[in-house]
C-alpha cells in the first residue's frame, strides 16, 4: 500500500534526499527503569506497539522524484540489547546510535535497551521525525507501557480506538497545507535579515552541522510573576516567552522585525491524538517591535500573532522559495513535561533520561521546560555559528531579560535589561608592543624643531636627506629634493594667488610631481583636493567647482583656473593649520559631499602607522592607491615621515604583479592594498613573484575572506605579516586594525587605533555589549573637521561623544559592526543603501538618480553583488546609451558592470521595489534562446513538463518557478530517460537549460568511459 | 517607523562653534550647551543649516575674520 506524504514529511525526506549524512531530525525518548525487567513481555510489546502504529513500520520510496510511504504488513525492529557497565559507557553509546542516521527506505525506527545492571535498564525509543514528533514520542512511551503491563500482568491491554492512520491524515493535510500557501507567501513576504546574536556569517555551507548546548535553570518566583502577567492579559506564558524571545533577537540584531518559528501539536481534532506520526507543524511569528513598545503591547500582539497562526499548517518553505535558515532563523518552544517519576512501567521505577543529538537543524533553538512548578531553558545552537561563551553568555542575558520583563512589563523593550549598563563597551585602543620583530631602531621619526612644511604632520624628515623618498621607474627623487620641489612649488603658489584656509586641486598621474604637489600645497597653506586623471574631466570640474577650489594643479586643459606643476617661487613651507586635504566621497542625497580633514587628524594617523607599521628608512613602500581615494595618505605621508621610500606605479605602463617582478619591485617592504585586489593576488599566490623583503601587508576597504588569510598564513608562515585595517573617509584613513591570523575565523576589523575611540550604538544611540549589532561610532582625534559646505548632513553625522573629552565629536559610520567575545570588532556591512564593490564605496541611489536622469530610462534599481555593480532597468535606452551617457557623468567604479532588463520592476504592496523579487543577475541574457541540441531539448522537455512554461536555453529552472522538491523530479525523469544519475545539487549548481544540458553530457560521456 | 525618527531632538553646540543634534529628553555631554531650537531631528538639522554659516572650527577661523563676523 502506498501513499502520499503530508507535506511536513516531504520536507524532511528531502532534506535527507539532499544530505542523507545528517541525523539532526533523528528523534529519541529514553527512561531509566529500575527493578526486574521483563525482556520476553518488552520485546512482545514493541512488535505490539509497532503493529498497532502503522508509522512506525513506513518506509519511504522515490518514485519519479515523488516520494511515497510504503506501508510494511508485518516489519518488526530488532530490539537491541547491550550491556553495559557503566553510565557514561552507556551515554556514549546511546548518544552514538541517537546520531546514527536513518535509511529511509526502511522502516525508521530503531528500539535500545542497555543493561547496566540486571534490575537497571536504559530504554530508548528512537523515530527518525519523519514518522512521528514530541507528541508522538509520548503516545510511543505510553503504549508501549500498556502493552508491557498487558503482558506482564497477562491481560488485554487497553488502548484508545485509532481512527485515523498516519496515510488518511497525510491526505488530509496536504489539502489543508495547499490552501495556506498565499498565507504564508504574504506573511512571510519581504523577510527581515535573519541575523542571530553572535552568530558568525557562514563562510562555507558545511553539511552536517555539529550542535552544541546547555540548560540553566529559571527562578520559580520570575516564572510565577510571569505566568501572572500572561493571565492578566488573556495571554498564555508561550505568548510571554515568546515575546521575550523576540526582544532578545531584536536587541541584539537591531532589527525592528523578527522572525521566529514555533512548533504548533497540530492536533486540534481528537481523531488523531492517539496517533504516531508527524502531525506537529513549525510555524512563523512575526514579531514587530520596530516603534520600540512597551512590553505589554508587545505581549497584546504576540498574542493576537499566536492565535493566527498556530492553528495554521506548517510554512511551506519550498513554495515560497526562501530557505528555512531566512524565514526561521532561530526557535522559541515551550515543553510541557509531565512524565517525571510517573512509572508507567509496571514493577519499575522510572526516570528519564539524557542523551543528545550532536547535529543542529538550525542556528539557535531555545526551549523552557515547564514541570509542574520548576522551570528549565534549554539553547542548543549551531556549534558553527555560536562559540561556547556566546551561546552561554546569551543564555544568561534571556534570564537577565526575564527578570526584568517580571520586575517592570510596562518598560519600552528598549529599555529592558539584557546586561548590566556597564557592560556596553567603549574600547581603548588595543596595547599593543612597542617593539616587534622587525621594526628597526631608527624606525622613531625625529620631531623637527621648529615649524615648516609637513612638521605638524611629522612628514618629511629631514634626516637623510640624499636617502630616497619616491622611486618611479628610472626617476629617483631623494626627500632632500623632495623638499626643495615642494617648497619651490609652494611660493609657486603662493605667488599664484594661493592664500592659507584656500583649497587647491591636484589633478596628476601617479608621479613624483603628484606627491610634490600635496606637499606644495601643505607648504602654501592649503588643503588639497585630489583627482583622479582617469575620471571624466566633467566630473572633476564639478568637484573643484563644488569645493570652491581656487585652482587646480594638472597637466590637462581643464576648462578651470590651471597652475602647472613646474611653477616655481621663492621657498615656502607655512605651518600647516586647519585642513590637510578635501576628499569627496559618494552622498546620500544623490550628490557627492567633501570631507574635510584637519593637520592634526592626519599626524594622529600618519604617528600611528609609523609606530605600529614599524617604518624606516629602509622601507620600500608601493603607492598603489589612486589619489582620490584617502588610502593614499596612509601610503605617503607614513613613509615621508619615516624616511622610507615610496615606490610608484608608473602610469598605465605596469601592473603590481609586473612592478614586483623588477629590479624596483624586488627591494618592497611594505605593500598597502585594497582588500578586493589582495584577494586577487591571492588567487594567483604562486604565480606571482614576492619581494623577498616583503614583511608586511596592508590591506583595507573590505571584508577579508578567511579562505585568502589561510592560503597567505600557509604561503607565507609568520614571516609576512598583515594587518586588516577598517576606517570611513571620515575617520581619517582608518580607525581600527586587526593582525590577522589563520585562527580569526571570518577576519575581524580588530580594535581602535591610536588616538581613536570606538562604540557600537543600539537605535537609541546606547552602547552595545559583545554579541549585539549596531552602528560604528568613531572619535578621537581623527574625526574630521565635517562636509564641506553642508551643516546639515555634519550635524547629523558628527554628534557629541559622550566617551571623549568635554566637547567633542564622533563621527557615526553607517557601517553595522559588532563586538566579538575577545575584544575585537567585526564588520557586518553598511546599514543604508550605500554598497561596497571592490572596495568602492558606492551610494546606489546616486547611480540610479544618474541613470534616470538619461533619456529612455523609466526605472532604475542598482545594487551591488560581489564584485559587480548590478543595475536592473526598465525602459527602452540601449545598453550602449546607457553605458556612454554614464561614463560621462561618473567615476568608473559607479558604471554598473552587469544589466539586468525588465518589462517593469516588481514591487511590494507597499509599492517599494521587491528586492526579493528581483532575478539573480547573469551576464547579457538574451530574450528567447530556443534550446540547441539533443540534450538541451530533453532538458528544456522536462522542464515544460514539470513547470508549464517553454524553457529556453538560457532560462532559469527556479526563475520558472521551480523549486527543491520539483529538482529531485528533474533528477528522476532525466535518469529514466538516460540512465544517468546526477546529485539533486547538479541542479541548483547549473540552473539553466544549457548548464544542465552540459551537465548531462558530462554525465554521459563519463558513463561511456566506464 | 523608526524609534530615533520620532524622537524629540534639541540642537546643541560646543566650544568650537560647532553644531550638533541630541536627545532632548537627555542631557548633552559635557562641552555642549543647547541652541536655544528643539523639534524633530529633521527640523534641528534644517535649523542648523540656517544658521551654521561659517562652519570651521573657531580655534582655526583667522582672527580677521573674526572680529569681522563678530560673535553673539
Amino acid at each position: 500500500m502506498k501513499a502520499p506524504l503530508a507535506p511536513q514529511q516531504e520536507r524532511l525526506w528531502l532534506l535527507h534526499r539532499l544530505d542523507p549524512g545528517d541525523a539532526s531530525y533523528n528523534m529519541y525518548r529514553s527512561s531509566r527503569l529500575r527493578g526486574p525487567l521483563d525482556r520476553p513481555a518488552l520485546e512482545h510489546a514493541v512488535a505490539a506497539l509497532v503493529r498497532r502504529h502503522e508509522g512506525l513500520r513506513t518506509r519511504f520510496r522515490e518514485e519519479d522524484g515523488v516520494p511515497w510511504a510504503i506501508l510494511e504488513p508485518s516489519w518488526t525492529p530488532a530490539v537491541e540489547w547491550v550491556a553495559c557497565t557503566t553510565v557514561d559507557e552507556a551515554d556514549r553509546y546511546l548518544t552514538d546510535r541517537i546520531n546514527d542516521p536513518f535509511d529511509l527506505t526502511r522502516p525508521p525506527f530503531r528500539v535500545l535497551v542497555v543493561r547496566l545492571a540486571p534490575d537497571d535498564h536504559l530504554l530508548c525509543l528512537m523515530p527518525h521525525h519523519i514518522v512521528a514528533d514530541g507528541w508522538a514520542a509520548g503516545v510511543m512511551h505510553d503504549d508501549l507501557a500498556e502493552l508491557y503491563n498487558a503482558a506482564v500482568t497477562g491481560r488485554e491491554p487497553q488502548l484508545r480506538p485509532l481512527p485515523v492512520g498516519p496515510a488518511d491524515y497525510a491526505r488530509w493535510q496536504r489539502r489543508r497545507a495547499e490552501r495556506a500557501v498565499p498565507y504564508w507567501q504574504d506573511k512571510l513576504a519581504e523577510p527581515p535579515p535573519p541575523d542571530l546574536p553572535f552568530a558568525r556569517v557562514r563562510t562555507a555551507e558545511p553539511g552536517v552541522r555539529p550542535a552544541r548546548g546547555g540548560w540553566w535553570a529559571l527562578p520559580a518566583g520570575v516564572m510565577g510573576e510571569l505566568d501572572r502577567l500572561a493571565r492578566a492579559h488573556r495571554a498564555s506564558l508561550f505568548m510571554v516567552l515568546m515575546a521575550a524571545h523576540q526582544v532578545l533577537i531584536s536587541r541584539h540584531t537591531g532589527h525592528g522585525e523578527v522572525l521566529v518559528g514555533t512548533v504548533a501539536a497540530g492536533r486540534d481534532r481528537v481523531e488523531i491524538e492517539p496517533m504516531v506520526g508527524y502531525v506537529s507543524q513549525a510555524v512563523v511569528m512575526r514579531g514587530d517591535l520596530g516603534d520600540d513598545p512597551p512590553f505589554t503591547e508587545l505581549l497584546e500582539r504576540t498574542r493576537r500573532e499566536a492565535l493566527e497562526v498556530l492553528g495554521r499548517p506548517a510554512v511551506p518553505f519550498e513554495q515560497i522559495r526562501q530557505p528555512a535558515a531566512t524565514l526561521m532563523p532561530s526557535m522559541f518552544i515551550l515543553q510541557d513535561v509531565e512524565m517525571s517519576g510517573r512509572d508507567a512501567f509496571h514493577g519499575l521505577r522510572e526516570t528519564t533520561h539524557g542523551g543528545a543529538l550532536r547535529h543542529a537543524k538550525l542556528g539557535l533553538a531555545a526551549e523552557v521546560w515547564r514541570s509542574g512548578e520548576e522551570y528549565g531553558l534549554t539553547m542548543t545552537w549551531d556549534a558553527g555559528l555560536f562559540g561556547q561563551e556566546d551561546g552561554e553568555v546569551l543564555a544568561a542575558r534571556y534570564v537577565r531579560l526575564l527578570e526584568s520583563i517580571a520586575a517592570d512589563p510596562s518598560a519600552p523593550v528598549s529599555r529592558l535589561e539584557l546586561w548590566p549598563e556597564q557592560a556596553a563597551v567603549t574600547a581603548e585602543p588595543e596595547v599593543r608592543p612597542e617593539a616587534r620583530p622587525g621594526v628597526r631602531p631608527e624606525a622613531r621619526p625625529e620631531a623637527r624643531p621648529g615649524g615648516g612644511l609637513g612638521a605638524r604632520t611629522g612628514s618629511l624628515s629631514a634626516a637623510r636627506g640624499d636617502d630616497p623618498a619616491v622611486i618611479c621607474g628610472d626617476v629617483v627623487v631623494s626627500h632632500a629634493a623632495l623638499r626643495e620641489r615642494a617648497s619651490r612649488l609652494a611660493g609657486g603658489l603662493a605667488a599664484s594667488g594661493v592664500r592659507p584656509g584656500d583649497i587647491v586641486g591636484v589633478r596628476l598621474p601617479r608621479s613624483p610631481e603628484a606627491i610634490i604637489a600635496l606637499l606644495a600645497v601643505w607648504g602654501a597653506g592649503a588643503a588639497y583636493l585630489p583627482l583622479d586623471p582617469a575620471d571624466p574631466p566633467e566630473h572633476a570640474v564639478r568637484l573643484l567647482e563644488e569645493a570652491g577650489a581656487v585652482a587646480v594643479i594638472t597637466w590637462d586643459g581643464l576648462p578651470y583656473k590651471v597652475l602647472d606643476p613646474e611653477l616655481t617661487g621663492e621657498p615656502l613651507e607655512r605651518e600647516p593649520a586647519g585642513d590637510a586635504y578635501v576628499i569627496f566621497t559618494s552622498g546620500s542625497t544623490g550628490t557627492p559631499k567633501g570631507v574635510l580633514v584637519g593637520h592634526e587628524a592626519v599626524a594622529a594617523r600618519v604617528a600611528w602607522m609609523v609606530r605600529d607599521y614599524g617604518l624606516g628608512p629602509g622601507d620600500r613602500i608601493v603607492q598603489f592607491a589612486s589619489l582620490s581615494f584617502d588610502a593614499h595618505v596612509e601610503e605617503i605621508f607614513p613613509a615621508l615621515a619615516a624616511g622610507a621610500a615610496l615606490v610608484l606605479l608608473p602610469e598605465g605602463a605596469a601592473s603590481l604583479p609586473d612592478v614586483l617582478a623588477g629590479p624596483t619591485g624586488r627591494q618592497v617592504t611594505v605593500l598597502d592594498l585594497p582588500t578586493a585586489y589582495w584577494h586577487r593576488l591571492v588567487d594567483d599566490l604562486d604565480e606571482i613573484v614576492w619581494p623577498p623583503e616583503l614583511r608586511l601587508v596592508i590591506i583595507g576597504g573590505d571584508q577579508a575572506h578567511e579562505n585568502a588569510v589561510a592560503r597567505w598564513h600557509e604561503r607565507f608562515g609568520g614571516r609576512v605579516r598583515l594587518v586588516n585595517t577598517y576606517g570611513p573617509t571620515e575617520a581619517t584613513v582608518i580607525a581600527t586594525a586587526a593582525d590577522l591570523t589563520p585562527e580569526d575565523g571570518r577576519p575581524p576589523i580588530g580594535r581602535p587605533i591610536g588616538a581613536t575611540s570606538v562604540a557600537v550604538l543600539d537605535r537609541h544611540g546606547r552602547p552595545l555589549p559583545a554579541g549585539c549589532a549596531g552602528e560604528l561610532a568613531i572619535g578621537g582625534t581623527g574625526v574630521a573637521t565635517g562636509y564641506l559646505g553642508r551643516p546639515g548632513l555634519t550635524a547629523a553625522a558628527f554628534v557629541p561623544d559622550p566617551d571623549g573629552p568635554p566637547g567633542s565629536r564622533r563621527y557615526l559610520t553607517g557601517d553595522r559592526a559588532r563586538w566579538r567575545s575577545d575584544g575585537r570588532l567585526e564588520f557586518l556591512g553598511r546599514a543604508d543603501s550605500q554598497v561596497k564593490v571592490r572596495g568602492f564605496r558606492i551610494e546606489t541611489g546616486e547611480v540610479e538618480q544618474a541613470l534616470l536622469a538619461l533619456p529612455g530610462v523609466a526605472q532604475a534599481h542598482v545594487t551591488a553583488r560581489g564584485d559587480d555593480l548590478v543595475c536592473y532597468l526598465a525602459g527602452s535606452a540601449t545598453d550602449e546609451e546607457l553605458r556612454t551617457g554614464l561614463a560621462a557623468r561618473l567615476p568608473r567604479q559607479f558604471v554598473p558592470t552587469l544589466w539586468v532588463r525588465l518589462d517593469a520592476m516588481p514591487l511590494t504592496r507597499t509599492g517599494k521595489i521587491d528586492k526579493s523579487a528581483l532575478p539573480e543577475p547573469r551576464p547579457a541574457v538574451a530574450e528567447h534562446v530556443p534550446p540547441e541540441g539533443e540534450a538541451e531539448e530533453l532538458v528544456a522537455g522536462i522542464w515544460q513538463d514539470l513547470l508549464g512554461v517553454k524553457a529556453g536555453r538560457t532560462s532559469d529552472f527556479f526563475e520558472l518557478g521551480g523549486h527543491s522538491l520539483l529538482a529531485t523530479r528533474v533528477v528522476a525523469r532525466l535518469r529514466a530517460a538516460l540512465g544517468i544519475q546526477l546529485s539533486i545539487m547538479t541542479i541548483f549548481d547549473r540552473s539553466t537549460v544549457a548548464a544542465l544540458a552540459a551537465a548531462v553530457e558530462e554525465a554521459l560521456i563519463e558513463e561511456l568511459a566506464l | 517607523m523608526n524609534a530615533e525618527e520620532t524622537s524629540m531632538m534639541w540642537v546643541v553646540v560646543n566650544h568650537e562653534e560647532q553644531y550638533s543634534i541630541w536627545w532632548s529628553d537627555r542631557e548633552p555631554p559635557a562641552g555642549w550647551r543647547g541652541a536655544g531650537f528643539e523639534g524633530s531631528r529633521e527640523e534641528c538639522l534644517e535649523h542648523i543649516a540656517a544658521v551654521w554659516t561659517d562652519m570651521r572650527p573657531l580655534s582655526v577661523r583667522p582672527v580677521t575674520d573674526e572680529a569681522a563676523g563678530g560673535s553673539g
